[in-house]
């Protein structure tokens, strides 16, 4: 006799049981703070939907890898916000066209690492489920919270190496950094070309986003297009990387034809 | 003297921040009885009439990523989540009678692979853009994905009803 595997893949949506539209501010905190000091910011969530819905709030680490972010339970990370952390209320309901906000509360300790990192979502499920339901599908949006404390470390970068090289009109850096402080580094990388007469060819901003955590390692791979560059001459890199704070590296490097 | 400190849920009229995601779907989707080994594209096939579609807005000036994943299945058995498979297509938010496109040739941020399994545990960049406004596709910040999610069953599986939750998260 055959066997039936009975699966019930349902979504239902708009009039049957789902289907939301939320909006949140801020996307990112940033609160450099005094030690033994108490913060307070609000976020909000409104509901631009149809339905009531059914919000949870919580604290998640984060880490950077591979350029792109993931997403752990508080206290996974050596820099989490865990202890320092209070969100009120961290259950709620949203009406339709309605906004509700919550209160972080972030505390700064006596002995706390210089930076603590974290995120905090909210994540979104109908109030209404099917019985019958057997996929159902939720979102959640974070707010990044960027914690430090005043006038403790600097920043610093150690590059330790870079590769810039060009083909035809394709401009490509590829770094690797090591953070060995307990604060975030989000360098912007600026590039500047030189010929061998020190004429300066292309100077350009690069968008690509590198973000190194507390004692971490993290390469950075960002391209630009440049115009037509005669490459009999010498070419040269001077690649610039701002750090914030005013602190500014500075990085010169042959440009590798291909 | 007593101190009356208000902690605030605050009830406010809505405002619409840069920075949303919605989800949504027009059909209703049932695969009903399935055999050992079958296999059913649960969305069903037309992203235009099936599709589960995540609506993006983002403040232009960051970099934004959006992942998928799902639990595990419940059910009364283990049935392995690579099992269920998502795809991705997208519009093109600037114009409303877009149609949804397979292709990423144009649209660098989205992955190569659009059609993969969920991994348990595992959170699947749907989209990582780490580059900004320049080469986000989109100079309005708003983002339309379109999902189908297709599922194979193990010819060994036994019977019942089984049960996953399919989550999206949105950061900047």
């Amino acid at each position: 006799m055959k066997r039936i595997v009975f699966i019930q893949i349902i979504v239902f949506f708009l009039s049957a049981a789902f289907g939301f539209q939320v909006n949140l501010d801020p996307s990112h905190i940033d609160v450099t703070m005094r030690s033994e000091g108490v913060e307070r910011r609000t976020l909000t969530l409104s509901n631009s939907g149809k339905e009531t819905v059914e919000v949870k709030v919580y604290l998640n680490d984060w880490t950077f890898e591979k350029n792109a972010k993931s997403f752990l339970p508080a206290g996974a990370t050596t820099y989490t916000l865990k202890n320092n952390a209070k969100i009120f209320p961290s259950r709620f309901s949203i009406d339709p066209l309605e906004s509700k906000s919550v209160v972080l509360s972030l505390t700064a300790r006596k002995d706390d690492p210089d930076g603590q990192y974290g995120v905090v979502f909210f994540e979104v499920q109908p109030s209404s489920k099917s019985k019958n339901s057997g996929l159902s599908i939720g979102g959640r949006l974070g707010t990044m919270i960027y914690k430090e404390i005043e006038g403790k470390q600097k920043r610093q970068l150690q590059l330790t190496s870079s590769n810039i090289k060009l083909k035809g009109t394709l401009l490509s850096i590829n770094l690797e950094g090591k953070n060995p402080s307990a604060l975030l580094l989000r360098p912007k990388v600026t590039v500047l070309l030189t010929n061998d007469k020190n004429e300066v060819l292309f100077k350009s901003n690069l968008s690509s986003e590198w973000i190194l955590l507390p004692r971490s390692t993290q390469f950075y791979s960002g391209s630009i297009t440049v115009n037509k560059i005669d490459t009999n001459s010498h070419l040269s890199a001077l690649i610039t990387i701002d750090l914030g704070d005013d602190e500014l590296m500075l990085k010169e490097s042959k440009v590798i034809l291909e | 003297m007593r101190r009356l400190i208000l902690l605030l849920v605050l009830a406010l009229a809505p405002a619409v921040f840069p920075f949303g995601m919605s989800v949504d779907s027009s059909g209703l989707v049932n695969l009903g009885d399935l055999e050992p080994g079958q296999s059913e594209l649960a969305g069903g096939y037309n992203y235009t009439t099936d599709a589960t579609v995540v609506s993006m807005n983002v403040d232009i000036h960051f970099p934004w990523a959006l992942t998928i994943e799902a639990n595990d299945f419940v059910g009364p058995t283990n049935m392995p989540l690579s099992s269920l498979i998502w795809q991705v297509s997208y519009k093109v938010d600037s114009i409303p009678t877009s149609p949804w496109y397979n292709d990423i040739i144009n649209f660098p941020q989205y992955p190569n692979d659009i059609r993969r399994p969920f991994t348990s545990g595992v959170a699947d960049s749907v989209i990582n853009n780490s580059i900004g406004k320049a080469n986000n596709g989109s100079e309005t910040g708003t983002h339309i994905l379109g999902f189908l999610f297709h599922v194979n069953i193990p010819s060994n599986q036994q019977s019942g009803t089984y049960f996953t939750n399919v989550r999206f998260t949105l950061t900047q």
